[in-house]
């Protein structure tokens, strides 16, 4: 067995087959000497990102449902075992839970939306951060949202539940600094994406009002990601960075 | 042994105004006229600050209870120390502060603002405010109480505004700083962060529909604030039942900054 190539960068992605996922992926596939694992819950979503990857890239797939821990650390496993080690680790999968007030979501739709979208975020962290201390250092980076920093109406469960990404990446960040790893989150706002498919153009041209800048696209956001995740940020951790067209500013 | 919390004799309501010295700048008109008449009729003696004369002589007319009237320009550093003064000689001392006075141009963008502009706002609004806590600082005694008058804007700003909202922003910084350095003095340091309230001031906004309609989707209640909404945070801050509340800021906004 040849010895893993110490200096090359390994990623590990989750909700790598939705549009924001597939970005990213996009997005640090073509960064220098970076490996990426990629996961997801639906098999074809993740076939198509991959296929949509920069040629040529170093990436490997696993199927996990994240509020899964067992799962969750066998993705980690497969980057370690596969590539040698793992530095950046992004836990983006997500889910919306369905539209209503609260007195109309049942208990499922809460833990639905905590399962995903809150012990997503911890499993990944619970995995990642073994393999980083093994080499003392690491970047984390959560998909939070806008909407854990303002109130969306008639989505109480993914307001919570991206409130509490934030918090979890302010409190991981202050726990593993003394081991390198730093913790931090992106919260986009609403950009395209297939749940947009088939709205009339009225409806989009209302939520694009409320972005100063426009209605954004998932590649609007990447940036933010590949910032978080470099070298560039190395000062930076416990930060929940807001990409949102300006949509929160007023 | 596990003690037990002690039960005082009385609790301290958020109303107990009566005989308070009560110090309030821009009481002219808008926010400033409508405290004056809430604080009046809970009992405070309230010494009016503000620019013009006659207009606070209207305004101490109509008011039930004693007041003093106290011209002058809150920028002005002397000015702010003879409002001190005054009140102390009138009253014996002063219990509360209300920096109230602030202006708000709608000006544009940074292109369209004079740099004289930008300052003026800063110093009347940011700066006369400190001014004032100066003094209250000197003549306080053990349970002052300073408050300003903040923004909703200050943390979530329109455009055009941006030396308005850089000012009442500045006025938290502010607060928490001086509530620090007065917490030795027992004064306490506060800010009442008003929404969008339906006063003289917001007719312009709500000519345009769609402006309107902007603020109202902006505010949980989906309503503009009334007159009667905003003087209950001021006398609590104001009472002697938020004692232990110093360096806050009390959103009085319909819910403007939740959205």
């Amino acid at each position: 067995m040849s010895e893993p190539d110490r200096r090359r960068r390994v990623v590990v992605i989750t909700g790598a087959g939705g549009a924001l996922g597939a970005a990213i992926s996009h997005r640090l596939a073509g960064e220098p000497e970076t490996d990426l694992v990629l996961s997801d819950l639906a098999e074809p979503s993740l076939r198509a990102t991959v296929d949509g990857l920069p040629e040529p890239s170093s990436v490997a797939t696993a199927m996990a449902d994240v509020g899964d821990f067992d799962q969750v650390r066998s993705v980690v496993e497969l980057a370690v075992e596969r590539y040698g080690h793992l530095d950046v680790a992004i836990a983006n999968a997500g889910v919306l839970a369905p539209s209503g007030r609260i007195h109309n979501l049942a208990t499922e739709d809460w833990e639905r939306a905590f399962r995903t979208n809150v012990m997503g975020a911890v499993n990944l962290i619970r995995s990642a951060v073994p393999a980083m201390r093994q080499q003392a250092g690491g970047s984390i980076v959560l998909t939070a949202s806008v909407s854990g920093l303002t109130a969306w109406s008639h989505a109480a469960p993914y307001c919570a539940t991206k409130a509490a990404v934030i918090q979890l990446a302010k409190v991981a960040a202050v726990e593993y600094a003394r081991d390198g790893i730093r913790v931090n989150c992106v919260c986009p706002g609403t950009f395209l994406s297939a749940i947009h498919e088939g709205l009339p153009a009225e409806a989009l041209d209302a939520i694009a009002s409320r972005h100063p800048l426009g209605l954004g696209s998932a590649d609007d956001l990447v940036g933010a990601y590949s910032y978080l995740a470099g070298p560039d940020s190395r000062w930076t951790t416990g930060s929940a960075l807001v990409v949102d067209g300006g949509y929160s500013a007023p | 042994m596990t003690g037990q919390i002690e039960i005082p004799e009385t609790f301290p309501g958020p109303g107990d105004l009566g005989g308070k010295r009560v110090v309030l700048t821009g009481a002219s008109r808008g926010l400033g006229e409508v405290l004056a008449h809430a604080f009046s009729r809970a009992g405070a003696r309230v010494a009016l600050v503000a620019r013009t004369e006659p207009d606070l002589k209207g305004v101490a007319s109509t008011l039930p209870g004693p007041s003093l009237v106290l011209a002058g320009d809150v920028t002005d550093e002397d000015f702010n120390e003879q409002v001190a003064d005054a009140t102390v000689a009138e009253w014996g001392g002063v219990d509360v502060w209300i920096c109230n006075a602030g202006i708000s141009p709608v000006v544009g963008g940074p292109r369209q603002t004079d740099a004289s502009v930008w300052r003026r706002i800063l110093e009347v609004n940011l700066t006369g405010s400190f001014l004032g806590a100066r003094a209250a600082s000197r003549v306080m005694d053990d349970g002052g109480r300073i408050i300003f008058t903040g923004s909703v804007l200050g943390e979530r700003p329109r455009r055009g505004l941006a030396a308005y909202s850089a000012s009442k922003a500045g006025l938290t910084g502010m607060a928490k700083g001086l509530a620090l350095d007065l917490a030795p003095l027992g004064i306490t340091v506060n800010v009442v962060a008003p929404g969008w309230f339906d006063s003289p001031l917001a007719d312009a906004w709500k000519r345009h529909p769609e402006l309107a309609a902007s603020i109202t989707g902006h505010t949980a209640q989906e309503r503009w604030g009334s007159s009667a909404d905003l003087a209950g945070a001021y006398q609590f801050l104001a009472s002697d039942a938020s004692a232990f509340i110093t360096g806050s800021v009390v959103n009085v906004d319909g819910g403007y900054l939740l959205v």
